[in-house]
């Protein structure tokens, strides 16, 4: 997506916008923050939905692109925002560009989502700890373990929450890359083509799930980690490497599945290399490497909750909590996380929902087509 | 009755005494006020000397702390001048001191004394005090670092002199934008305290914080370096040390030449060097050993064996208690009969295993050379080996136990050396309780706990995170010494980011060749 910045800085006066760079269409601030909030709101939580997914068949994967297509946009609305309010956060973006009290509803159903993505996330972890690493333990006391952990980096906030997610980077790529050669030097990529062989939707459910890499299933990994991110210059190599390590993870989980079949899809779910240990290829223990993907898990899943604690509990101090009430601002993020998320979280993927997913995922096809279509019509217009 | 003469005799026994001691303090007849004000402040002290050189009370007079003086110098130099001077007439006293300082008051002067020097104060129409000093500075003479062992290598290590010291760094440092800035800490010791830095090098503000940081120290006394970078950083609650203690030249001195501070107290050989990463505990001078490669070899091994001090006895703990899967079913064989016939879990062994280990590191430590080497035979065969036999402890643990008993005394830095032992624990009990998962979320803590700390603003785990590859590469490795190579390290954020300037080339156009240009 190649977009270039054509609106003012906010109280930045009438004279022309600094360093515009000519590109294709023309996005203003406007336009990339309400792309942002309709994604953030309407879009995310769905894009991913297995049902919706599943239920085109042998398309299906004309419908993963379409999912990932809202997300791709508002990435790329995101990056216009972060390049021209570079001092700016997501909650800053709200009041500033849609009013005050529409900047306040933005931010209350942000919260809510927040709370949602990271009940979800946290249900999913207990489940996986369950099955591997802390099978003999209620399934609280990792959740407990990782809130209190997550509350402990968020309550030094983005910066160091960053800094954290690079430090583990260190461990988890090394093991990523373990098991992804380990995946691909026993496939056969020719045999990803044709493409709608791929049974998809089970690589998709296995998207979301490596989608944890930035964020947790059914959210946009870079719009949670944009407030983080100081300057325009690492937000795109942060976009540019996540995007990367996404497509990196997708084809992992894509080539093994189109290589055994779907019937071993199932067994990828957690421990990602269990299903091929069942395989029984003894000349290496492969299937111990269940572990090492758990191990990742929890890393991954220590950083995401971080996160969305620390953007809960901002969210929940820049509405409530000013002065000296702020320590409280991390112990909200932990009860957001613990008690919003599961109540919330569990009832998200519904086929109600899935037709709503249709509807808003086709709208966000639309709009950034539309606001295209518009922009380079203005273009050829000023041109002639 | 009885009882209010009494109550009146004390009264006035008070009072005499009062009096007394009132006429004690005031001035004797014809002593300068100066001389009445020293004694004021100084009379309690049995070494102070008050010598009227004239033996008439009309001076002059040398005030001095007789402990702190060199008795040669001080009979050489003022005594005997002064002695000699005295039949003249000429009131030429005042003139044999060229060199002398003139004391503003009797504040300064008793400063001065306290460090030293000796008062001479003039009577008569010359009236007032000269400093001159003829202290005796006990000095060590400058050895070894041995705290830092060098292998090859400059083998100069501070003294407890701080001007001996700021001499050494000028020697390493003979530039004009080096700056020495001093300031007098502690109410009561006064203890100098000097920052050091290159002017055009230094990131803008570090100077400027250090020095506020000096300034809010309201403490009476100042014993160490260690206490004064406590101070500087604000008593941070971590066992990692956030400010760097060297006791080599070369190494205090190519960190202020990146664009580091360092900041010497008085009566310590041990400057520190602000701010600090992570990653500057585990450099020393082994690049002089083999180049780039060798020390990168080094520096992997060092933060191989510290993460194995840290991780192992968590891990050991996780997967022989809780999760052996990850194990080959061999080895978790293996493992598993050599706990045959213990009496206890492996986590409250391998616990007690780590805290026996710790006092004997404390004990060997702290004791004298002999006994520790003593100790040592006493911890490691007699205890180890019996303790295996007796069947209370596992071969396994004791191995365990050992290579992070090794692994710890990896730091060069003995400080850091600490943290890593108290780390240990936390994710030994998390292991304990959670197996493997929490074995992953003690690191995960101790990541954190890391990212989160500062030193003088600059994050302690940079340059990996936030990740500055250059940066790090030069860091874990090193990097060959190349002319083109003109970069400071950027984690320092240095004014002057270019340690060499280019050269420009040299005008061919004048040059004959063969010979020097016509």
């Amino acid at each position: 997506m190649t977009v270039a910045g054509s609106g003012r800085r906010p109280g930045s006066g009438t004279g022309p916008a600094p360093g515009p760079t000519p590109g294709p269409f023309r996005l203003s601030v406007g336009q990339a923050a309400w792309l942002v909030f309709y994604v953030t709101v309407c879009v995310t939580p769905f894009s991913f939905g297995e049902e919706m997914i599943r239920a085109l068949g042998r398309w299906a994967w004309f419908g993963a692109a379409v999912g990932l297509l809202p997300g791709t946009v508002a990435l790329g609305a995101v990056a216009v925002l972060r390049t021209r309010l570079p001092d700016a956060s997501v909650l800053d973006y709200a009041p500033a560009l849609l009013g005050r009290f529409a900047g306040w509803v933005y931010i209350g159903m942000l919260f809510v989502l927040f709370a949602v993505g990271a009940g979800a996330n946290l249900s999913v972890f207990i489940d996986m700890m369950h099955t591997t690493l802390a099978a003999g333990l209620s399934g609280w006391a990792p959740a407990l373990v990782m809130s209190v952990l997550a509350a402990y980096v968020a309550f030094f906030g983005p910066e160091v929450i960053t800094r954290v997610a690079t430090a583990l980077a260190f461990a988890v790529l090394p093991a990523l890359a373990v098991i992804c050669t380990l995946t691909w030097i026993n496939s056969v990529p020719g045999r990803l083509w044709p493409l709608w062989t791929v049974p998809w939707d089970q690589v998709l459910i296995h998207v979301n799930t490596a989608s944890v890499l930035g964020s947790c299933r059914g959210f946009l990994p870079l719009l949670v980690l944009a407030p983080m991110v100081r300057g325009p210059r690492f937000f795109r190599s942060t976009f540019a490497a996540q995007t990367a390590a996404i497509g990196v993870i997708m084809l992992a989980f894509a080539i093994p599945v189109a290589v055994f079949g779907a019937a071993l899809a199932g067994q990828f779910r957690f421990p990602l290399l269990d299903a091929i240990g069942t395989l029984g290829w003894l000349w290496l223990p492969i299937h111990r490497l269940g572990h090492l993907a758990a191990l990742i898990w929890e890393m991954l899943t220590f950083v995401v909750a971080a996160t969305y604690i620390w953007l809960g509990a901002a969210l929940g101090g820049w509405l409530f909590l000013r002065g000296r009430w702020r320590p409280l601002v991390p112990a909200l993020g932990c009860v957001a996380l613990l008690v919003g998320g599961p109540l919330l979280g569990s009832g998200v993927q519904t086929e109600v929902l899935t037709i709503w997913g249709w509807a808003v995922v086709a709208l966000g096809m639309l709009v950034p087509i539309g606001l295209a279509a518009a922009a380079a019509l203005r273009g050829r217009a000023a041109a002639s | 009755m009885q009882t209010d003469l009494a109550r009146v005799v004390v009264g006035a026994e008070h009072a005499i005494g009062l009096c007394e001691e009132l006429v004690r303090s005031l001035p004797e007849p014809g002593e300068p006020r100066i001389l009445w004000e020293i004694r004021r402040e100084l009379g309690g002290n049995d070494d102070l000397r008050v010598d009227d050189a004239g033996q008439r009370g009309t001076g002059p007079w040398l005030v001095y702390l007789h402990t702190m003086q060199d008795d040669q110098r001080f009979w050489q130099e003022i005594a005997k001048p002064v002695v000699s001077a005295l039949g003249r007439a000429d009131g030429s006293v005042g003139r044999l001191w060229p060199t002398a300082k003139r004391a503003g008051g009797a504040a300064e002067a008793v400063a001065a004394i306290l460090q030293g020097a000796t008062a001479i104060v003039l009577g008569g129409e010359a009236e007032g005090s000269l400093l001159y000093s003829v202290a005796r500075h006990p000095r060590r003479a400058i050895e070894k670092p041995t705290s830092e062992p060098v292998i090859v290598g400059p083998k100069e290590a501070f003294v407890e002199d701080l001007d001996t010291n700021l001499a050494l760094m000028r020697g390493w440092l003979p530039h004009a934008t080096l700056r020495i800035e001093m300031v007098h800490v502690g109410r009561r010791t006064r203890t100098r305290v000097a920052v050091l830095y290159l002017e055009d090098v230094v990131r803008p503000g570090l100077v400027k914080a250090l020095l506020q940081g000096l300034y809010r120290i309201r403490t009476d006394a100042i014993r160490t370096d260690r206490q004064v970078a406590e101070y500087l950083t604000d008593g941070s609650l971590t066992p990692f040390p956030l400010a760097e203690s060297s006791e080599r030249v070369d190494s205090v001195a190519a960190a202020v030449a990146d664009g580091r501070a360092a900041v010497f107290v008085a009566h310590s050989p041990f400057p520190v060097r602000v701010p600090t990463t992570y990653f500057e505990f585990q450099k020393n001078s082994e690049a002089a050993l083999g180049g780039p490669l060798v020390a990168g070899f080094v520096r992997t091994m060092r933060h191989l064996g510290q993460l194995l001090a840290v991780t192992a006895p968590g891990l050991v703990v996780a997967l022989l208690s809780a999760n052996p899967g990850p194990l080959r079913p061999e080895l978790a064989a293996t493992l598993l009969v050599t706990r045959v016939g213990l009496p206890y879990p492996v986590f409250p062994e391998m616990l007690v295993m780590m805290v026996v280990i710790d006092i004997f590191n404390e004990a060997t430590s702290q004791a004298p050379g002999g006994i520790g080497t003593a100790l040592s035979i006493v911890g490691t065969l007699i205890i180890g080996q019996i303790s295996v036999q007796a069947r209370l402890v596992s071969e396994l643990v004791m191995i365990v136990a050992a290579a992070t008993s090794m692994g710890s005394f990896l730091a060069l830095r003995y400080q850091f050396s600490y943290a890593i032992r108290i780390w240990k624990y936390v994710i030994l009990g998390l292991s304990g309780v959670l197996g493997l998962f929490g074995w992953i979320a003690g690191i995960m803590f101790l990541v954190g706990h890391l990212a989160s700390l500062k030193s003088a603003g600059v994050p302690y785990l940079a340059p990996l995170a936030p990740l500055n590859p250059r940066a790090f590469l030069w860091g874990a490795l090193t990097r060959p010494n190349r002319p083109q190579d003109t970069r400071r390290s950027p984690v320092w954020a240095p004014v002057d980011s270019t340690s060499a300037k280019a050269v420009p080339p040299e005008p061919t156009a004048n040059k004959t060749p063969g010979g020097p240009a016509s």
